[in-house]
């Protein structure tokens, strides 16, 4: 009898099932709490607006704190899911293993939290119910080494997704290019996106490393800049220049159109080089969570400027 | 800017005072719309079909609520705007037929601009990504139509209590904020453009 009580305690806990109830926490989360840094990012913005603009600000600072004391999420569009795995190359579970316990914890999380379901197939149009369909989630697998697994989410809400773009260009114009690429995207698409807007631009790679870099971008604490001195100056560049296109929150003006800009970079050919940008609306809804081969689970704690891991 | 209480059905010379900029809360019912549940309604209507709602004096939000069954009815989680750009080409139509207010987010064009002048009706904005806030003046889902469609794409008719704040956008005068503010963006993304040009790139 203890025997098979001692089996069932351990069982009732395997990898498999953390992966899915972080999955499941962590779309909690970022939905109804978004992340900390996003929080205070939005407070600064409204202290500097004025007019509509600032009235936008007040209705999204006031819409947060509904969200957060009902436990609602913040906005209706909770997204399509994007996973980002980063796994030690010793962490116990097999990736097919990974992958199923990641679909349960969303087709989970569209039950609980709950969330709108989002995924509509591509070939009959019809909405699948789950946030689960053909390729979806799309799940990035960067294999390392050690024994820890890293599983970002972000979910990537219609309005904003709209004004995403991928190109290659030559490579002498890249940094060039990128800059044209985003001016010329947040002004022609931004009064559709939800200003104030977090911008991420992947630079190099092929076109669809770009793309990826640029949501990966996304993942980095506001106000953190790029750890090469040349392109972190080039993201407060280009902050200032969206600035100066003053849609404003909402697009109504009277305040910050672009919060923050984060660029990552990544070999590319001679001949060509991927650039692209990702544009994303306030709510910028992201979470990463570390996961132990015992078990343990720590949580990335979001804040202006930085963050900490902390036990989950 | 001035503000503005009203309750649906929405009347022709109350719509008709509105301007671009006004802040307005709205009481009564309002029908979601979107994607294929907006292309379904229109092909009903020019079948000559008897449209679901009553569109007499009616407010459209384009919206697709995240919403949840609860016992035997639905409760609304959270239902903030979706951008109306893509609904816009069966703006006209559905004004014609009776709509006085269109709710959404993003820029519109022409088409809804003309009926809005026409008919005396108006386009409000609601602040993007506020579903929280919103879904808190949601009182009751009326009923929910076309739930085959999956639920963002149906189309809710719920019952709301001073909902907002919604901002005009356009006005029955036919003016519009966001072509206003399209022309100051755009003015200012050639400065930024030619500041560009002149940068030298290492």
């Amino acid at each position: 009898m203890y025997l098979i009580w001692a089996e069932y305690l351990s069982d009732a806990t395997p990898l498999r099932k953390v992966v899915e109830d972080s999955v499941v926490e962590l779309l909690k989360y970022i939905n109804i709490a978004v992340g900390d840094d996003v929080v205070a990012s939005l407070r600064r913005v409204r202290d500097i607006s004025s007019g509509l603009g600032a009235e936008v600000m007040d209705a999204i600072l006031r819409n947060i704190e509904v969200g957060r004391s009902e436990g609602r999420p913040v906005c209706q569009d909770t997204g399509l899911v994007v996973v980002k795995v980063v796994i030690g190359d010793e962490f116990p579970l097999k990736l097919g293993e990974l992958r199923s316990s990641i679909i349960k914890g969303i087709t989970r999380a569209t039950e609980e939290v709950p969330l709108r379901p989002n995924a509509i197939d591509s070939i009959t149009g019809m909405n699948t119910g789950s946030n689960v369909g053909e390729k979806a989630p799309w799940i990035v697998v960067e294999p390392t080494e050690g024994d820890v697994l890293e599983l970002g989410i972000m979910v990537k809400g219609g309005g904003s997704e709209a004004a995403c773009r991928a190109l290659a260009v030559p490579p002498v114009r890249g940094l060039r290019a990128a800059a044209n690429l985003v001016v010329d995207v947040i002004a022609e698409y931004s009064f559709n996106t939800c200003p104030p807007l977090f911008v991420g631009v992947g630079l190099g790679g092929t076109v669809a490393t770009a793309a990826e870099i640029a949501y990966e971008a996304l993942f980095r604490p506001v106000g953190v800049r790029h750890w090469s001195r040349e392109i972190a100056e080039f993201e407060e560049y280009l902050l200032e220049l969206l600035n100066k296109l003053d849609v404003g929150p909402g697009g109504l003006g009277g305040g910050p159109t672009v919060i923050d800009v984060h660029i990552e970079t990544a070999a590319h050919h001679p001949a060509s080089m991927g650039v692209a940008v990702a544009v994303n609306c306030w709510a910028l809804r992201r979470g990463k969570v570390r996961i132990y081969p015992d078990g343990t689970t720590e949580f990335f704690k979001y804040s202006l400027g930085g963050g900490v891991w902390i036990r989950w | 800017m001035r503000k503005y209480f009203l309750r649906t059905p929405l009347r022709e010379d109350d719509v008709r005072r509105l301007r671009v900029g006004d802040k307005v809360y709205l009481s009564g019912r309002l029908f979601t719309l979107r994607d294929r549940g907006a292309r379904k309604l229109i092909e009903l209507l020019s079948s000559g079909g008897r449209p679901l709602v009553d569109l007499e004096g009616a407010a459209v939000y384009h919206a697709g609520p995240l919403a949840r069954r609860c016992g035997g009815s639905w409760e609304v989680i959270s239902a903030g705007p979706t951008t109306s750009t893509r609904m816009e080409r069966y703006d006209p139509e559905l004004i014609a037929c009776g709509v006085k207010a269109i709710i959404g987010k993003g820029r519109l064009l022409e088409g809804t601009r003309k009926a809005c002048r026409k008919h005396g009706a108006t386009y409000m904005i609601y602040p993007g990504g506020c579903g929280a806030l919103a879904a808190k003046s949601i009182k009751r889902v009326v009923s929910a139509h076309w739930l085959e469609l999956g639920i963002p794409e149906a189309i809710w008719v719920l019952e709301v209590e001073d909902f907002g704040p919604l901002y005009v956008a356009i006005d029955s005068e036919g003016r519009d904020l966001y072509l206003e503010r399209e022309e100051s963006v755009s003015k200012a993304r050639e400065k930024v453009l030619e500041e560009l040009r002149s940068r030298s790139y290492s």
